[in-house]
């Protein structure tokens, strides 16, 4: 039966989560991250507190045991609040992905992710598209061991473990590694302030507590990470578009020019309606696709949802610069970090080329 | 989404509009032309057999008493067939609408007839000088209390198939001297009354599917009125959200994307990167828009206040429907312009048809511009 609702619990989770996010947004401070002058993060504390990082874990494990539904709604008050941390990463690469595939092998690295003992970040997004520069598992000395190069990789500095794929005999493999057996090669910052990090490991131990799936198919776990991930940036996306049509909506309402408010002008009026529209229809897909996550649609949904994201999310955050006039041009105003933050998550996962590819 | 009953359903119907259809129908129904029309009532009477007509509709009036889901299921297959005797007008206007706020004998007499097949539904809302502004309608209806009768007088126009139809439903102002939303009615009319005068207009498609109403002197009982007397415009309103969906846009640009995936596969044109990028932005804006009418008929079943889905997903479905059209009749190229082509690819025909004609998808039932309106003003709080 077709069914759009949102439950109680659901509903409440929503507002316990905007209730404490929405008191860190201030876009002074976040002004100063972009420009290095702080380290302002919010978020991921904030999450531990409310019990939510461990969402996704099972009740028997000691978490919430909720759906990866209920899990994209979160990420739409966490987008929405531009909160930084890796959620995504520790969520869907951690929890769901070895939950789903190597439980009772990872249960205590499960545990630990859940209560934020150990924290992990995934180049799966950066990896996935990338058919290179894959860190090599080889045989040296009777010794297995990893070498090679890790780029653009998020929350390094934040994170205890790193999930990544590694090529072994040109076959995949995905391994968890301590973040420390790395060397930064480059920080790099990106348009929101946020650091990424160029990597290199070299002659790294591997053992067989770091492999993940030996008994599964590789492309499975991989595709299992890949799709999920993509749907649950397209969802925190979904939350910062909604930001600015907010943001947008105040202003317009608000500022007068030629003696009136400007939202009553038709052309500005129908630019919102698209605005809205665009939300809307993103919105419901995505989260359609979160609930048909065991169909065998999944995929194919999972990247509509990209292909979409990508196209009308974008054009929202240009369509309020448009609506805001000079105001929206400034760097204090704060408008250009919603419009960042949205075009970072556009570039990871792979362009329309890249999905097309996989869907014909 | 779907259930396994419903997706039996969905085979069942499918089979069943098959049955009826010739090989290879490329056209879209236009129950203008005769067998087209003929088609139609025998598609609605084997419909009508099966309780299939309106499924969601209670059993006493010739439904199945089902969710609204096998409704979606039955609107959208129809479309993606392009089959003839889906009658949006009665099934899915006036309807639900008489299931809301008519009499027992009106629901009665009015919804089995559609159940049954017998019925053809046309609306009476715009005319000359009222389109986009429905508010200023200008047909008059003077009400006699000692016979109960109504005088209707006033002219009605893109009357879809008023030619066709059996019944209307038609917005008229009963009360004398009022002003815009103030005095309307909305009343049942026998299309076979004295009085009613019907001339077709020709479409840009060179077909006639609608047509200028002329009411003259036109008499029907009060009791035909739907809801209160002079308090019609809600009503009206409702009614349209029944509309607004876009669910109909959706199977038939679901189908003409279908279609032009397999040309472009059998042509070699999917090896093209920047055709194969174009199919997954429209396949991808198909889905989304789907799961927006879905979305739009779901919270109808849910409260009565007026929403905006209804209003965006008209929109979206619509658009994505022309979009697709429009990059076939693009892939097609020159296959398309030609109306006396001896070697005219019947696939080709039906795109330049059809994009022609899904103009007026934008705007019946509210313009594009008007439901921009309403959902700025309505839904997002902008002043009027």
């Amino acid at each position: 039966m077709i069914d759009f609702s949102i439950n109680e619990s659901q509903k409440m989770i929503l507002k316990s989560l905007q209730d404490t996010l929405e008191k860190k947004v201030d876009f002074k401070l976040l002004n100063d991250k972009a420009e290095k002058k702080s380290d302002y993060k919010y978020g991921w504390n904030e999450l531990l507190e409310l019990g939510y990082i461990s969402m996704l874990t099972e009740e028997n494990s000691g978490g919430y045991g909720l759906s990866f539904f209920d899990f994209c709604l979160m990420l739409e008050k966490w987008g929405y609040n531009l909160c930084d941390g890796p959620i995504i990463e520790n969520s869907v690469s951690g929890i769901l992905t070895l939950q789903n595939f190597e439980q009772e092998k990872f249960q205590t690295l499960i545990n630990q992710l859940s209560n934020s003992e150990k924290i992990l970040t995934s180049t799966i997004l950066e990896q996935y598209i990338q058919e290179k520069s894959f860190p090599i598992i080889s045989k040296v000395n009777g010794e297995i061991q990893l070498s090679g190069k890790l780029s653009n990789v998020s929350f390094y500095k934040e994170s205890t473990h790193i999930m990544m794929i590694a090529k072994s005999n040109q076959k995949k493999r995905v391994v968890i590694i301590p973040s420390d057996s790395f060397e930064i090669l480059e920080t790099k910052t990106s348009l929101i302030g946020e650091e990424i990090c160029d990597l290199e490991i070299s002659d790294f131990h591997i053992e067989e507590k770091n492999l993940v799936g030996i008994n599964h198919k590789i492309n499975n776990i991989i595709d299992f990470m890949y799709y999920h991930t993509i749907i649950s940036k397209c969802s925190e996306s979904i939350g910062v578009a909604e930001h600015i049509l907010n943001i947008t909506l105040d202003y317009v309402k608000n500022r007068e020019q030629f003696n009136n408010k400007i939202g009553s002008f038709q052309t500005v009026q129908h630019n919102l309606s698209e605005m809205y529209i665009s939300i809307n229809e993103t919105r419901e897909l995505i989260r359609y696709a979160a609930k048909e996550k065991y169909s065998g649609e999944f995929k194919k949904l999972s990247l509509f949802c990209k292909i979409i994201c990508d196209e009308k999310i974008s054009q929202i955050a240009w369509s309020a610069h448009q609506l805001h006039g000079a105001i929206g041009f400034t760097w204090d105003y704060g408008l250009h970090l919603l419009t960042k933050k949205i075009l970072i998550n556009k570039n990871l996962g792979g362009n329309i080329s890249f999905h097309s590819n996989k869907i014909f | 989404m779907f259930s396994k009953e419903d997706l039996l359903f969905k085979k069942e119907l499918n089979d069943l509009i098959k049955k009826h259809l010739p090989v290879d129908w490329q056209e879209y129904p236009d129950e203008r032309i005769d067998y087209h029309w003929e088609l139609s009532n025998k598609i609605k009477k084997s419909l009508s057999e099966k309780k299939w007509i309106a499924p969601s509709w209670p059993v006493k009036y010739g439904g199945l008493g089902k969710d609204f889901t096998q409704s979606i299921i039955l609107s959208e297959t129809m479309a993606y067939n392009m089959a003839p005797g889906n009658d949006r007008f009665g099934i899915r206007m006036i309807g639900p609408t008489l299931l809301k706020y008519g009499t027992n004998a009106q629901k009665e007499k009015y919804l089995n007839e559609i159940t049954n097949g017998d019925a053809q539904w046309c609306q009476g809302y715009s005319e000359p000088n009222s389109g986009s502004d429905l508010a200023s309608i200008n047909t008059k209806g003077k009400y006699d209390e000692s016979t109960n009768t109504i005088t209707i007088n006033g002219t009605k126009v893109w009357t879809t198939l008023a030619h066709r139809a059996n019944r209307m439903f038609i917005l008229v102002r009963t009360l004398q001297g009022s002003k815009r939303h103030e005095g309307l009615s909305l009343i049942l009319l026998d299309m076979n009354d004295k009085g009613i005068n019907i001339t077709p207009i020709k479409n840009i498609s060179g077909k006639a599917s609608f047509n200028e109403v002329v009411l003259n002197n036109v008499k029907v009982s009060a009791d035909n009125v739907l809801g209160k007397l002079h308090e019609g415009w809600m009503l009206a309103l409702d009614l349209l959200n029944f509309e607004r969906s876009g669910i109909d846009y959706i199977g038939w640009g679901e189908r003409c994307f279908d279609d032009l995936l397999i040309y472009c596969k059998k042509n070699n044109l999917l090896e093209k990167n920047s055709n194969k990028d174009k199919f997954a932005y429209l396949k991808s804006s198909l889905e989304s828009a789907k799961i927006m009418t879905y979305k739009s008929l779901w919270i109808k079943e849910q409260s009565n206040k007026i929403h905006m889905e209804p209003s965006m997903s008209k929109i979206l479905a619509t658009e994505i429907n022309i979009k697709i059209h429009d990059f076939a009749f693009e892939i097609l190229s020159t296959k398309s312009i030609y109306i006396n082509d001896k070697n005219k690819d019947p696939f080709a025909e039906r795109i330049i048809k059809n994009r022609l004609f899904f103009v007026s998808g934008g705007i019946l039932g509210g313009t594009t511009e008007i439901q921009k309106n309403i959902i700025a003003q309505r839904g997002l709080g902008l002043p009027r």
